[in-house]
């Protein structure tokens, strides 16, 4: 099974390469077909990843005899079910750091998104890029990488290393290829993404050093610090200053309200399939780092202030997100609002901290990147037609492009959470989750349900239906065409998931759901032996920041 | 029969439209074309034959085994259950895919298969020449899958998945011209404001399973102890619940305030206002609190609530219906006052326990009934609005009576049924609501408030008859005179769309006495979980309601007779009379513009400030901390101007402060 990790992140990483070092001798046409088939080989090697994970370690038949396959402590939040191991960077009595690769349910499923979303962007960025093509490809396919190898980075200097990279490929993507604000917004997104990572990153180390001082061995391991910290927790206040740190640059990726003015900027001067791989893939790696770091490391702290606290910044990233993008006059800008309320739903539900909500959580990362990269590919169909995404330019396009138009409002449909389709499962869970905890958050957060109808039907409506308004776009007005086959094997892959996970969710939750207990089962294990604290904080978020800010007192 | 038999008796009635829904969808377009019907018609078939055994043959058959009513506290009456598989199953959340059936649902199963057939075959008339031909038959396939499923539903989540799915072919079929703003428009309208009654469901199904631990309706609706305890544990929860669950059905079917989408709703084809937004969907919302019974006798306030909000709604509705000039906006107004009937009933169990399942029985036979005579006045306008190219105001065209005969008397018969002349379909069923009112306003504690409920009642009922025959008046009687899209010589129904019109009509005189003075009906009824059967001995007719009853329809009929037949300048100079009045009726008692100055203006200018903000503040804080690094970097930038004689001068500068420091240290 590590193999096939291997070769699906080697795919990327050697098609790209390629492209680099060919790229004067590549035109356009053959680049992307490079780029394609790389792609494509991906996506099935990640497949095939899924499809012997789900073989190996999914128990259908609920014997409970999977085989432990993982080498982690029992107690630990992570278990990667396959993994590999090699010491590097240091090796000494008393510091034995490892390069760590594993696998576990989440990430399988992450990297499997990964390779759909990328072999889409290739797809669809196949007439719009014509200047430096080899390039933007490689571009991609460094992006693609970076995502799949934070996926499977199973200790902190691998995860922070991958992290950080796929920032350069996309700041090219937006800077070279995008719109004409697009250097502002790059740096923006850089400038601001970075620092926000680098306060993590300080974060990290402080963790790293404190646990080795204290005798951990492979301090940069998240399934042993995982395990280290049930036994040995932190100091309260510290573990609440270290969660803030760390959570700093997932906060800025995801993003949180209020750190989320990067996003529009970028979304709108990104190429498409840089708008497909931000929203698909990228922002998850937020939520994704306080999945697999903040709440094993800190499970405390998560609760105390993480559920007060951000569960709250969920909720008015929920309703604010969706208030802006209600207001919006560019679908992409649009579009990019939503995804601030929809990963307002996927936090609220993560800092529900049980398992509803985690699951949740996970699916909304999934469902999210399905309809959201979709949603996006539409908006590109529609501007490669038009060059405009002005919304008041665009009218009735369902007599002109009806396939296009069926496709947005399936998609709308599974991005407002319609039962049957994908998002509805995210959310329910998610909001389900947050109910349990606190009844006020999640009855906030389901008014962005009334909102999202609203904002993105109205979007169809304008675009889409009453009667056709083109804009002029030369001389060539009539040459405007319906979907073509190559967008189409572009978007059916997406849609069709969004219908397979909303029928049949429980084949996606039972590959996420023994990484999701071991989870909840550690912050289950902070609940009970500090109740009445942890209760007290639940309360209120006002409670919670107030307990926050004695502790730092006490400092 | 065997349980076999059963369970594809039972699945066959969703899954045959399905099957018709994707057959239609995926070779609609390109094979089927102006066939697509077809594959609809005879999925239909297959639903209406298995619901009537379901009905007819399944339940009696397993019902004389299970029935105990002895215990009142654990009824769960005659029932099927069939899985499918595992859906969602998190946690302690746990929704399977499932059907249950029971007597409420054997006859909401009929209602709804037995009237979409006939509107099928009537709107491959009626839509034979459009574009979206195929995709019609999709869409209302889909949509009578999705309310099969929702009356199957055997659980709370189930139900809302249905519930959402009805909503989105709602919006498919309102908006199925969606080159007309107007239809698109009223399409998201309708969607948007369901999702608002949406926001009382989701929280009343998560306040449920957290109380309750369980989304199950057997578990949740069955023991009545359990919700007592329920109560107990946590005081006013059961009211919360009700009341979450009574604003979802407010949106569904159409309450006020969240009324507006139905008459909007009309821009769809005939044929779906009849099914979808007369017949079948706008009623799930009285299943819902009808199927919830159990919860709601534990909270009287949210009881009183639904015949509160009930009653208004129909006076309302009713007093706007009386200035419409459109036809179909008549009868739209018209079933938002009836869906507003069946609530004021399903409320009156507030007044005492006795009266639970009689309430529910009565809202549940005007259901019945009304599905019926409501789908053929809608498609009788269907046929009007054919004949007449297309034109359904009703002051371009009168006197259609020799033109269109089948019309004319189809909708005359349903007409009176609406109205409640005596034997015909509503007239057993509003009596019943009276009936029930009427005996409430003796209760002692709110015998004021059913009182007065019943006042507006008898009122509504009154103004039921008065408007529905000025529609028929003012369509039918008077000089012949057509619009000019009409053509010279305006057409008939053709048999297909004529057929489904007379078997309506059937239905619509003589149902309510066939199952309504028999008590077939309310025996049927009364055998699902949560109601307790009443007790034949007393079972009996309201002798002196129904006369009322009579006198009301008859005087309403009467009134419209004399204002649009013999004496038509009554109404004029009675408009001018009382123009405020007159204009607060015709303007819709200016609810839209209401709702949009007090909540869609406010929510939108949040919106445009909130952009504002996003830019202006939140952007800003973020640039402005970018800029604080240039800002200390532009000190130490201005020595670094690059003309080499200031670098000397630094440089020189220096030389002296390092000679000074020497100089001085030693």
């Amino acid at each position: 099974m590590i193999a096939l990790l291997f070769i699906t992140l080697a795919i990327p990483a050697v098609t790209s390469l390629l492209l680099m070092l060919f790229r004067n001798s590549l035109n356009q046409s053959s680049s992307r077909w490079i780029a394609c088939c790389g792609s494509a080989v991906a996506l099935l090697f990640s497949v095939l990843l899924l499809s012997q994970y789900t073989v190996v370690t999914v128990d259908p038949l609920g014997t409970g005899n999977v085989p432990a396959l993982s080498s982690a402590d029992a107690s630990s939040a992570v278990h990667p079910k396959a993994e590999f191991r090699r010491p590097w960077l240091a090796t000494t009595d008393r510091l034995q750091l490892e390069m760590y690769f594993g696998l576990d349910g989440i990430s399988v499923t992450m990297i499997a998104l990964t390779t759909l979303l990328t072999t889409c962007s290739v797809l669809i960025s196949w007439e719009a890029i014509k200047d430096r093509a080899s390039e933007f490809y490689a571009a991609v396919l460094i992006l693609e990488t970076g995502l799949i190898g934070v996926f499977c980075s199973f200790d902190l200097v691998l995860f922070y290393i991958f992290f950080e990279m796929t920032l350069i490929p996309l700041f090219f993507m937006i800077a070279i290829w995008g719109g004409a604000d697009r250097r502002w917004a790059a740096i923006k997104f850089f400038l601001y993404t970075l620092a926000g990572s680098l306060v993590t990153l300080s974060g990290l180390i402080y963790v790293v050093l404190y646990v080795a001082k204290q005798g951990l061995v492979n301090p940069t391991s998240i399934p042993a610090l995982s395990a280290w910290l049930v036994a040995n927790p932190l100091p309260a206040s510290l573990q609440v200053t270290l969660f803030l740190a760390v959570s700093a640059g997932f906060l800025i990726k995801v993003p949180v309200f209020p750190f989320h003015t990067w996003l529009p900027l970028a979304h709108v001067e990104a190429p498409t399939a840089g708008s497909v791989m931000l929203a698909g893939v990228l922002l998850k790696l937020g939520s994704y780092g306080f999945l697999r770091i903040c709440l094993p490391l800190f499970p405390e702290a998560s609760l105390t202030i993480g559920l007060p606290v951000i569960g709250l910044l969920s909720v008015i990233g929920i309703i604010y997100g969706s208030l802006c993008a209600l207001a919006q006059k560019d679908i992409k800008k649009l579009v990019a609002y939503s995804s601030v309320a929809h990963l307002g739903f996927c936090m609220l539900g993560l800092f529900a901290l049980n398992t509803e909500g985690i699951t949740g959580s996970i699916l909304q990362m999934i469902n999210h990147g399905l309809s959201t990269g979709a949603l996006f590919l539409i908006v590109g169909m529609v501007y490669e037609r038009y060059h405009t995404r002005m919304m008041d330019d665009l009218g009735g396009l369902a007599t002109r492009l009806p396939m296009i138009a069926i496709s947005m409002v399936f998609i709308s449909m599974s991005s407002i959470g319609l039962p049957g389709l994908n998002g509805f499962v995210g959310e329910f869970l998610s909001l389900a989750g947050m109910f349990k905890e606190n009844r006020l958050y999640a009855a906030l957060g389901t008014t962005g349900v009334v909102l999202g109808a609203w904002y993105l039907l109205t979007a169809v409506q304008r675009v889409f239906f009453g009667t056709l308004h083109e804009p002029h776009h030369g001389d060539h007005d009539d040459d405007v065409s319906d979907m073509n086959a190559r967008e189409f094997m572009a978007i059916a892959p997406l849609a069709v998931l969004c219908l397979w996970i909303g029928l049949k969710p429980a084949s996606l939750i039972e590959i996420i759901e023994p990484d999701v207990k071991a989870v909840v089962d550690v912050i289950q294990g902070v609940r009970s032996t500090a109740p009445a604290e942890a209760a007290a904080s639940i309360e209120t978020p006002v409670a919670g920041a107030l307990a926050f800010a004695s502790a730092k007192i006490e400092d | 029969m065997s349980e076999e038999i059963q369970q594809l008796v039972l699945w066959l009635i969703p899954v045959a439209p399905l099957a018709s829904a994707v057959i239609t969808a995926l070779l609609g377009p390109k094979l089927l074309r102006y066939k697509s019907h077809l594959p609809c018609w005879s999925a239909l078939a297959v639903s209406f034959v298995c619901s009537l055994i379901l009905l007819l043959k399944i339940l009696p058959s397993i019902g004389s085994a299970a029935v105990d009513p002895g215990e009142i506290g654990t009824f769960a009456g005659p029932q099927v259950l069939v899985s499918g598989y595992e859906w969602l199953n998190v946690g302690d959340l746990h929704a399977n895919i499932e059907l249950r059936a029971d007597s409420i649902t054997a006859i909401m199963l009929s209602m709804v298969t037995g009237v979409s057939l006939l509107v099928s075959m009537f709107g491959s008339g009626y839509m034979s020449h459009d574009l979206g031909y195929p995709r019609f038959f999709a869409a209302v396939s889909m949509f009578v899958f999705s309310m099969c499923m929702l009356v199957l539903s055997g659980s709370f989540a189930l139900l809302f998945v249905f519930w959402e799915a009805v909503g989105l072919c709602s919006y498919l079929l309102i908006g199925f011209w969606f080159q007309k703003p107007s239809a698109a428009a009223a399409a998201k309208k309708a969607f948007v404001v369901n999702r608002i009654g949406d926001f009382g469901l989701i929280m009343g199904i998560f306040l449920i399973w957290t109380n309750f631990g369980s989304l199950d309706f057997v578990t949740v609706l069955s023991d009545s102890a359990r919700i007592a305890a329920v109560e107990v544990k946590n005081p006013g929860v059961i009211q919360l619940i009700c009341f979450c669950l009574f604003l979802g059905a407010m949106g569904k079917s159409a309450q006020f305030p969240l009324q507006v989408w139905l008459p909007d709703a009309m821009e769809g084809p005939t044929p779906v206002s009849a099914l979808i937004h007369a017949a079948t969907m706008v009623t799930a919302g009285v299943y819902l609190v009808a199927r919830c019974t159990p919860l709601f006798v534990m909270a009287p306030n949210a009881q009183l609530a639904v015949s509160a909000i009930g009653a208004a709604t129909a006076a309302i509705a009713a007093l706007t219906a009386l200035t419409q000039m459109d036809l179909k906006r008549v009868l739209a107004y018209s079933t938002v006052s009836q869906l507003g009937f069946m609530f004021m009933a399903l409320g009156c169990g507030a007044a005492s326990a006795e009266l639970v399942t009689p309430a529910v029985t009565a809202g549940m036979f005007h259901l019945f009934t009304h599905a019926f005579f409501k789908a053929l006045l809608f498609l009788a306008a269907g046929s009007v609005m054919h004949a007449m190219g297309d034109v359904i105001d009703m002051r371009r065209f009168s006197g259609l009576k020799h033109a269109l005969p089948i019309t004319h008397w189809t909708f005359l018969v349903g007409a009176a049924a609406l109205a409640g002349v005596p034997l015909l379909a509503g007239f057993w069923s509003k009596d019943d609501i009276l009936a029930v009112l009427a005996e409430a306003s003796h209760s002692k504690e709110h015998g004021l408030f059913f009182g007065v409920i019943w006042a507006v009642a008898t009122g509504t009922a009154f103004l039921t008859a008065f408007y529905t025959f000025r529609a028929y008046f003012m369509t039918f009687c008077g000089p012949e005179k057509f619009p000019e899209e009409a053509g010279h010589h305006p057409h008939e129904a053709t048999p297909i769309m004529a057929w489904p019109l007379r078997i309506l009509a059937v239905c619509a005189a003589l149902i309510g006495l066939a199952v309504g003075p028999t008590h077939l009906f309310a025996n049927y009824l009364q055998k699902t979980m949560g109601l307790t059967p009443v007790p034949p001995e007393s079972q009996h007719l309201h002798w002196g309601v129904m006369a009322l009853s009579s006198v009301v329809a008859i005087a309403g009929i009467g009134l419209a007779w004399m204002f649009y037949v013999a004496s038509p300048k009554v109404p004029g100079a009675i408009a001018s009379a009382m123009k405020p009045l007159y204009l607060i009726s015709q303007g819709k008692f200016f609810l839209d513009e209401i709702l949009k100055a007090l909540v869609v203006l406010p929510l939108v200018g949040i919106a445009k400030l909130a952009t504002v903000f996003d830019r202006g503040v939140i952007d800003c804080i973020v640039d402005s901390i970018g800029a604080i690094p240039r800002a200390l970097s532009s000190i130490p930038r201005q020595f670094h101007t690059g003309v080499v004689s200031s670098y000397a001068g630094f440089m020189w500068a220096g030389v002296v402060a390092a000679v000074v420091l020497v100089l001085t240290m030693f």
